[in-house]
């Protein structure tokens, strides 16, 4: 499978701060790669190395399998692009916006102008000036800059940022069909860990200045956590049943146990059946998966924090 | 070639959208009606000395009532504001990307940053051009307004082209500001040169040196002294270095903010 992002050895130092160290990415196409990150973890330091507008102090970028040079003109034809907050020009309206980015791109037909406002929802605002947006249409709107000229790669750092609830749904089934149906690579970043979850093939878990994972779907599934999580109406009683069992519960807030033991994940009826014959009967017994946000606080240490 | 019609395209859409060249260029256009009001003062003694500080002033800028005399006027007063509107108007045109954050938008495009930056500096050539070509007539229709004697065919053109070419003079040497609007991310380090280049300007000429200093040229030029192979020299190397260094910078600047 072609290769649409590849990075060797990419670092930025800043000064004496490395923003962004060794970073090895592979990107393969039609992929949803998720870049996940704290704030200043060198996520969008990542992504304008990759779009040519800082220089790497380190290491090189290739680009669907042109070098990135800095100031040159390829190989952006066939990239979108949106850095951080979306900026356009106040004064002008959605549509000139839109149709400066079209002539930024030579070759972009007219009518993908119409399609896109219709596509990003923009239908009602594009005569209005850019200046009097809300954040959620600037984001659309960058977004639209984004996508106007088809591109084959997408570089989006946190393009869910500003939009509503219904826009975050309407935005990833956009970038899902795009993935999916139009075989467009997709490389975003964010912080917003269920939507990664969502979206992404693979994740690679940046901290300061980092790649320190890189896990596919399959993997994450693997790496997460389990645990047994219990409740009955006799708190004190509980435990003792739990531990006799072997499981070394840990009491929780609100009367609740847990337990990271095998048997307990892999038996949970068992655990059920102990605790109805000590007079125990569980009112909540589950087996709980960590969730993204807590695999990533324990990937990068902040488990307790 | 199309890049470069497609970006001065850009360039003119967001110029003429924008309040900032039109207030310029309007601002430019109050430079004839004050060389005009002077010379009305200046004509009317009892007005004169009933505007006392004003009166002063244009008693002691106008040595006689004539049209070469009020030509003068107007020619330096186009050295001086053309040098500062010019300035704005570079600042502006180069600068905003960075003060509207639109600059990230111009980096990753299948377009040469060199289209990019002919493209906002044949903007600023139309524009500035527009403004010479409403305001040079203006001075001329505000001076008639005055009756001022002495007015001949050969002088009018002699006059008329000497402020073309002042206007040019300007916008050459003018050129190294989109280097200071780039580099400075704005408008403020290009204003904050554009005084510091004021007084060296005053200094220069007072010294001797004015023509190898760029931005004192026009000046100087405008109230009669010629311009020598030097000057001519020094204002073409300025605006050749100007275009280098801006084109060098948006090439190889690291974009990160």
């Amino acid at each position: 499978m072609n290769r649409i992002i590849e990075t060797r050895h990419l670092g930025k130092h800043f000064g004496k701060v490395a923003a962004v160290h060794d970073l090895n990415l592979n990107v393969a196409e039609g992929e949803i790669y998720a870049f996940l990150g704290l704030n200043g973890a060198g996520k969008t330091t990542s992504i304008r190395m990759l779009l040519g507008m800082i220089k790497p102090t380190t290491g090189s970028a290739k680009i669907l399998q042109t070098e990135i040079k800095l100031g040159s003109r390829h190989p952006w034809a066939d990239i979108g692009y949106l850095v951080e907050i979306p900026y356009a020009y106040p004064e002008l309206t959605v549509e000139e916006n839109l149709e400066i980015s079209r002539r930024l791109h030579p070759g972009t037909p007219t009518e993908a102008l119409t399609r896109i406002i219709e596509q990003l929802g923009l239908s009602e605002y594009a005569q209005r000036r850019a200046g009097t947006l809300s954040q959620g249409n600037a984001q659309r709107l960058g977004l639209a800059k984004a996508l106007l000229h088809s591109p084959r790669l997408l570089l989006l750092d946190e393009p869910a940022n500003g939009l509503d609830p219904a826009g975050i749904v309407e935005i990833r089934e956009l970038l899902l069909d795009l993935s999916h149906n139009h075989g467009v690579t997709i490389f975003m970043s964010s912080h917003i860990l269920a939507e990664v979850s969502l979206l992404a093939d693979r994740i690679g878990i940046i901290h300061q200045g980092h790649l320190i994972q890189e896990l596919d779907k399959v993997s994450l599934e693997k790496n997460r956590r389990k645990k047994l999580v219990v409740k009955t109406r006799s708190a004190e009683n509980t435990l003792a049943v739990l531990n006799a069992c072997g499981l070394h519960a840990t009491p929780k807030p609100d009367g609740y146990f847990e337990s990271v033991q095998p048997y307990g994940i892999e038996q949970p009826e068992q655990v059920a059946e102990k605790l109805v014959q000590a007079g125990l009967p569980p009112v909540h017994l589950m087996v709980e998966e960590e969730n993204l946000e807590d695999y990533f606080l324990r990937l990068i240490g902040m488990e307790d924090e | 070639m199309n890049d470069l019609k497609n970006m001065i395209w850009v360039e003119l859409r967001k110029a003429t959208h924008s309040r900032v060249p039109w207030l310029t260029g309007l601002g430019f256009l109050i430079l004839p009606l004050m060389c005009c009001f002077l010379f009305f003062i200046y004509k009317n003694p009892a007005l004169s000395q009933k505007l006392g500080l004003v009166g002063t002033k244009a008693n002691l800028v106008i040595g006689e009532v004539s049209w070469a005399s009020y030509l003068k006027m107007v020619k330096e007063a186009f050295a001086m504001g053309g040098f500062f509107i010019l300035c704005l108007m570079i600042s502006w045109v180069f600068g905003r990307e960075f003060t509207d954050h639109t600059v990230k938008d111009l980096l990753a495009v299948p377009v040469s940053r060199f289209h990019i930056l002919a493209g906002k500096l044949v903007t600023v050539a139309i524009w500035y051009a527009l403004v010479v070509a409403v305001s040079c007539p203006l001075s001329l229709l505000m001076g008639s307004f005055i009756q001022l004697p002495g007015l001949s065919v050969s002088l009018l053109l002699q006059e008329c082209s000497i402020i073309l070419y002042i206007a040019l003079l300007n916008f050459l040497v003018m050129i190294p500001f989109a280097y200071f609007a780039s580099a400075g991310h704005g408008v403020l380090l290009s204003f904050g040169i554009a005084i510091v280049a004021i007084i060296l300007a005053n200094l220069f000429i007072v010294i001797g040196y004015a023509e190898y200093f760029p931005w004192a040229i026009p000046g100087l030029f405008s109230q009669g002294t010629p311009l020598t192979t030097i000057s001519l020299a020094t204002v073409w190397l300025t605006s050749l270095v100007g275009m280098l260094i801006t084109v060098l910078w948006w090439m190889r600047a690291d974009q990160s903010r």
